[in-house]
């Protein structure tokens, strides 16, 4: 690898995030009728962040949103709108990974795999396949906070590993 | 050999030791395997593909077509790296390629005795009888460029995927103009750059730009795109691309090392390659000692390498008066300055008429109107022959060793062309430019046919500044500075020397493919008119050369041989890649464990610390068997298998398929996707169901568990969720739009632990604890119970895949090695899929390869296709074509003596040995439940009889094996133990 891109991998680390519970929400209809539209990130690959920066809700795909960790407040307002008939909750703890990949390299690692710039233009998250691996792609402060089908979570982890400089 | 220090703009002081053909010589660092070769007086680099004619440095960049050397340990090398592109390392080692036992002394050199009988088309002709394949070896082994490493670990190559406003293909002057352009107007600008310098020919043509010498300009110029922000790579070189993607490949050093792969999505698109300088043919103009004279330029500006001693030029425009002068400032005498155009042509003003005068009082010769004939020499040049183009019998010869050749400049249109661009060709050139672009595209500078440096500078800076606005930069991109360099080369067309027929068999158009002047003739004759014809019959411009240097000339010659104009002829296409890639680079990260990815359950650990021999099965990795149970995965499997049949044991299920299907509309959508109805599943139950193709072909079977009346959760086979889920999508999307229907991959969501054997229950209500042995005990086959285990979800389904009383614990990722530890601390060991296989084959269930695409439930005996459910598929089972006594259906199979052996893929056969085979063993596994090889088969119907005797034959294996038809299910038919 060249020096120059050597520098660019430095500082990258990856860290797995603990199991929690993950749902998502899948509408009936997208666009969302509009009691929903109003407290939901209706447009492709928003992002609804908490007070400490989490993401909490990504439209990650057509009238699909991932709540990871969701809170009470959160809860409830999906809960309301199962019941309003406006989509269905599933309940997918386990089914990924969340990991946060930070650092000035980040960004380079990740351009290995994907047009990141054309992947996030104007969103703030996508679904897409890094390194043969499925998973679901948001910005965060420092770098990228990912989400990726467990089952490829080893095989992501090699990935990143791969394209440090010492890989 | 001590050599004195040189002095170059990329040559460093240090000495740097190296070995060519076993020889070790010194350079310098920053030098090129041929710049140092050269210096070492070196001349002999290979020998041709074709005639082993003894060939020399020609070129000085990528374009070159003889001196393509191999450079790694023997056995270990990477073939063909143009000399002129390899960095020189200490320690390198490299070989000169198509020649034995040596160089010097190549056997196979014979072949220039008969190369009057070698023309084009020789192949076609000659090697008909008895057969091709009689010479094959023989020509194969001659031929070809260098030979292709037989084990030769590549370093990783780096991929990157780059986004820009504005890419610029080359940093010559045009391209950093055009670079410098955009990102004044504010666009986001990468520059690709395959030198490992950036600003072309300015470091020996020299020149002003604005204010500034060249070499300064191109120092404020990089220093002022970087503070832009522009991303400027050296030693990368856009080798292709096709829909808007450019690739990019960097090679430091010409050799694979640090690659990467640059996948370039530009909005806009500048193209400044340059130009390529071109050939002029006549007689052994391929002998070592004969090179282009930019080349000789760049040798020596940058090398301090002298090209000759004594040289010859010979060239059809003003600028070889330039360089002639700076050659003969660099130490070299000029003997003569052949120009072919006539004194009328040249002109009375100029710098080249000064300088022309200067050289005369000088006392070289420069001759205008005259022709260079033919190189005389061997392994090296000794003279030049020469004569008046008006009185071409008026023969001379002049001594020297060295004869430097320019016969225009060819625009590097690959960039373009791989594009897809159509060329157009320039008269005033000479050769062709790029013809009518896309609005995202465009050439400029040389490429461009630009070739004087204000003209370059230009047309670089407005095809920048274009690109910037309609990338949507608004800034202003300002004005072009003046360039002042060499003069217009106010150039002649001349392609060849004249030459008696004979001769021409000696003038070599493209010097990698030993193609000449007779070839093309000789392809002309033949009625091979269009140039793409003339270059799959002569080989003209394949290889690596791409028809960088003979590609226009060749044009040309054909031109004059046919009477037609340049333009009449065209050019033939120029594939990608534009230099040659490793195929480690294409491959990028995608080698060796990385070729695909591995899922992992959650037990994954598990199995790989408890001995589990892991295999993958699609994308996921499985135990096959663990080494505890045997010796050998036959050992092991027959082991497990009968410790379930007895006892008991767990299965790692959770690469199963998990799709939950949830909304109003859930259980209408499941009826319409399975052969048998959703619907009538009570919530608590579970149903084996089928769903179909369009084409009535089964696509995938699995339990549906109704989990809620609305919310069902659809298993399918391991690795088929993508697939199912997708079909399902399409009709939910399409048929179903607007329906409350939800499709959730939860496959990962849940672990799966299989339960097995008579002991299941029992170890099962031990780990789960009071609270859940009653559920067990009442559990029904195909029903399911959800509850809590330590304090997390568990659903426990009652089915079986294995014909023995079984059970399928769904739990969360987190829960599974807990309880999967537990069940084997209560004395249920683990079993793998060899063993699966065993109980499934036993018990008739499909066990994968009899879902093969092509089988439709009647085939299976799935006996779901008469339950008139009118599902996706369903309505095509009625094709006349699924009932033919010809139509394959599943059956059992045993060998005949009870004790054969055969295996999965034997073709059955009738003891009619005229007829095709009947049917194949899609399963076979020992049974040891019943002490012989069992398994499954399909087979024709009018033979799928029970008690018929086949041969199950399987020649490359094991033979001929006498079979019998047996029921499908070869043990419990009747499914007591299941149902215990």
């Amino acid at each position: 690898m060249s020096a120059v891109a050597a520098d660019a991998l430095a500082g990258v680390r990856l860290e797995r995030g603990a199991a929690v519970r993950t749902l998502e929400f899948v509408a009936f209809a997208f666009p969302p009728d509009g009691a929903l539209r109003a407290a939901w990130p209706v447009e492709p690959g928003a992002v609804s962040l908490g007070p400490d920066d989490r993401p909490t809700l990504l439209h990650f795909a057509p009238a699909r949103w991932l709540l990871p960790d969701p809170d009470e407040a959160l809860t409830a307002l999906v809960a309301a709108a199962v019941d309003a008939g406006a989509g269905t909750l599933v309940d997918v703890s386990g089914k990924w990974q969340a990991m946060q990949l930070t650092g000035p390299g980040a960004a380079r690692v990740l351009a290995s795999a994907v047009d990141l710039d054309a992947v996030l233009a104007g969103r703030g998250c996508a679904a897409l396949v890094l390194f043969d691996c499925p998973l679901v792609l948001a910005r965060v402060t420092g770098g990228f906070a990912l989400w990726v089908r467990a089952s490829y979570a080893c095989d992501f982890t090699a990935a990143v590993e791969r394209h440090r400089p010492s890989g | 050999m001590n050599v004195p220090a040189r002095r170059g703009s990329r040559l460093g002081a240090t000495t740097v030791r190296f070995t060519f053909d076993g020889r070790e010589y010194r350079g310098q660092a920053g030098d090129t395997a041929a710049s140092a070769l050269l210096a070492n007086g070196v001349r002999l680099f290979g020998r041709s593909i074709k005639y082993r004619r003894p060939r020399g440095l020609f070129a000085a960049g990528p374009e070159e077509p003889c001196a393509l050397l191999s450079v790694g340990a023997a056995g270990d090398v990477i073939p063909n790296v143009p000399a002129p592109q390899l960095a020189l390392r200490d320690g390198l080692v490299c070989w000169s390629q198509n020649r034995w036992p040596t160089l010097a002394l190549d056997l196979a050199a014979l072949l220039q005795a008969g190369a009057g009988l070698l023309g084009a088309g020789f192949y076609y002709k000659t090697f008909m009888w008895p057969s091709w394949r009689s010479y094959e070896p023989m020509i194969r082994n001659l031929a070809g460029l260098g030979r292709a490493p037989r084990a030769c670990e590549l370093p990783p190559v780096s991929t990157e995927h780059l986004c820009c406003d504005v890419l610029v293909a080359g940093a010559g002057p045009a391209g950093l103009a055009a670079g410098l352009a955009a990102a004044r107007a504010g666009a986001r600008v990468v520059l690709c750059e395959r030198e490992p310098v950036c600003g072309g020919e300015l470091d020996f043509e020299g020149g002003t730009i604005g204010a500034l010498a060249a070499a300064d300009w191109v120092r404020t110029t990089l220093a002022e795109l970087a503070a832009r922000g522009a991303r400027v790579l050296t030693d990368t070189a856009v080798v292709g691309g096709s829909g808007g993607l450019v690739i990019a490949h960097a090679e430091p050093g010409g050799v694979a090392g640090a690659n990467a792969i640059y996948r370039i999505r530009p909005r806009e698109f500048v193209i400044a390659t340059g130009a390529v300088e071109r050939p002029i043919a006549f007689a052994d103009n391929d002998r070592p000692g004969v090179m282009l004279l930019g080349a000789a330029e760049r040798f020596l500006a940058r090398y301090g390498a002298h090209a000759g001693r004594e040289l010859v030029l010979f060239a059809n425009h003003d600028r070889a008066y330039a360089a002639a002068a700076r050659l003969r400032a660099g130490g070299m005498r000029v003997r003569a300055i052949i120009d072919c155009r006539t004194e009328a042509e040249f002109g009375a003003s100029g710098t080249a008429v000064s300088l022309r005068d200067q050289f005369r009082r000088d006392g070289t010769e420069c001759l205008p109107g005259h022709a260079l004939l033919a190189a005389e020499g061997g392994r090296g040049v000794r003279a030049a022959v020469i004569a008046p183009l008006a009185a071409a019998d008026a023969r001379r010869t002049i001594a020297c060793d060295t004869i430097l050749v320019s016969g225009g400049w060819t625009p590097l249109l690959h960039a373009s062309l791989h594009e897809g661009g159509a060329p157009r060709y320039a008269p005033e050139l000479g050769a062709f430019v790029a013809g009518a672009e896309p609005d995202w595209r465009r050439s400029a500078g040389a490429a461009n046919g630009a070739l004087e440096l204000n003209n370059a500078l230009a047309d670089g800076w407005a095809a920048g500044a274009r690109a910037a606005r309609r990338a949507g930069a608004s800034g202003d991109a300002g004005v072009a500075p003046a360039g002042r360099g060499d003069d217009a080369p106010r150039l002649v067309p001349f392609c060849r020397s004249p030459a008696r027929r004979v001769d021409e068999r000696r003038q070599f158009v493209d010097l990698q493919n030993d193609v000449t002047v007779a070839d093309l003739r000789s392809a002309l004759t033949e009625g091979f008119q269009d140039i793409e014809h003339v270059k799959r019959y002569t080989t003209l411009g394949v290889g690596t050369e791409q028809g960088r240097t003979s590609g226009v000339l060749g044009a040309a010659i054909v031109a004059e041989l046919r009477g037609v104009t340049p333009a009449a002829v065209g050019t033939s296409r120029l594939r990608q890649p534009y230099q040659p890639v490793t195929m480690r680079s294409l491959a990028g990260d995608r080698v060796g464990a990385a070729l695909r990815p591995a899922r992992r359950t959650p037990l994954h650990d598990w199995h790989l610390a408890h001995g589990g021999v892991l295999e993958p099965m699609g994308l996921w990795l499985r135990p096959r068997y663990y080494r505890a149970s045997g010796a050998d995965a036959h050992a092991a499997a027959i082991a497990e298998a009968l410790r379930v049949r007895t006892t008991g044991g767990i299965l790692d299920g959770s690469t199963l398929g998990k799709i939950e299907v949830a909304g109003a509309d859930a259980a209408a959508f499941l009826d319409r996707m399975y052969l048998t109805r959703a619907s009538t599943i009570r919530t608590g139950r579970s149903r084996y169901m089928v769903n179909l193709r369009e084409d009535g072909m089964v696509l995938d079977d699995g339990l549906v568990l109704r989990l809620a009346p609305e919310r069902y959760l659809a298993t399918t086979g391991s690795g088929h969720a993508t697939h199912v889920l997708s079909h399902f999508e399409h009709y939910r999307d399409t048929e179903w739009s607007g329906r409350a229907i939800t499709l959730t991959d939860v496959t990962e969501a849940w672990a799966v632990i299989v339960v097995a054997g008579p002991q299941s229950r029992a170890g099962l209500g031990q780990v789960l604890g009071a609270g859940w042995q009653q559920a067990l005990a009442r559990i029904a086959h195909m029903e399911f119970v959800a509850g809590d285990f330590a304090g997390a979800g568990l659903t426990v389904l009652r089915a079986s895949f294995s014909g023995e009383l079984a059970f399928e614990l769904h739990c969360r990722p987190s829960l599974a090695v807990p309880l999967w530890q537990a069940l084997v601390d209560v004395g249920l060991p683990p079993y793998g899929l060899e063993a699966l296989d065993i109980l499934r084959v036993e018990k008739g269930y499909l066990v994968g390869s009899e879902l093969n695409g092509e089988t439709t439930p009647m085939d299976l005996h799935l006996g779901l296709a008469s339950l008139g459910n009118a599902c996706v598929g369903h309505e095509l089972l009625d094709r006349p074509a699924f009932h033919e006594p010809a139509r394959r259906c599943l059956i059992g199979i045993r060998a005949s003596d009870g004790c054969a052996k055969f295996l999965a893929g034997a073709q059955l056969v009738t003891a009619d040995a005229q007829t095709r085979p009947c049917g194949y063993v899609t399963s076979s596994v020992y049974s040891p439940t019943l002490g012989e090889w069992i398994g499954l088969a399909l087979v024709a119907r009018r033979t799928a009889i029970e008690g018929t005797v086949l041969t199950a034959c399987d020649p490359l294996r094991g033979g001929n094996t006498t079979v019998r038809l047996v029921p499908p299910v070869h043990v419990d038919p009747d499914g007591l133990r299941m149902r215990a």
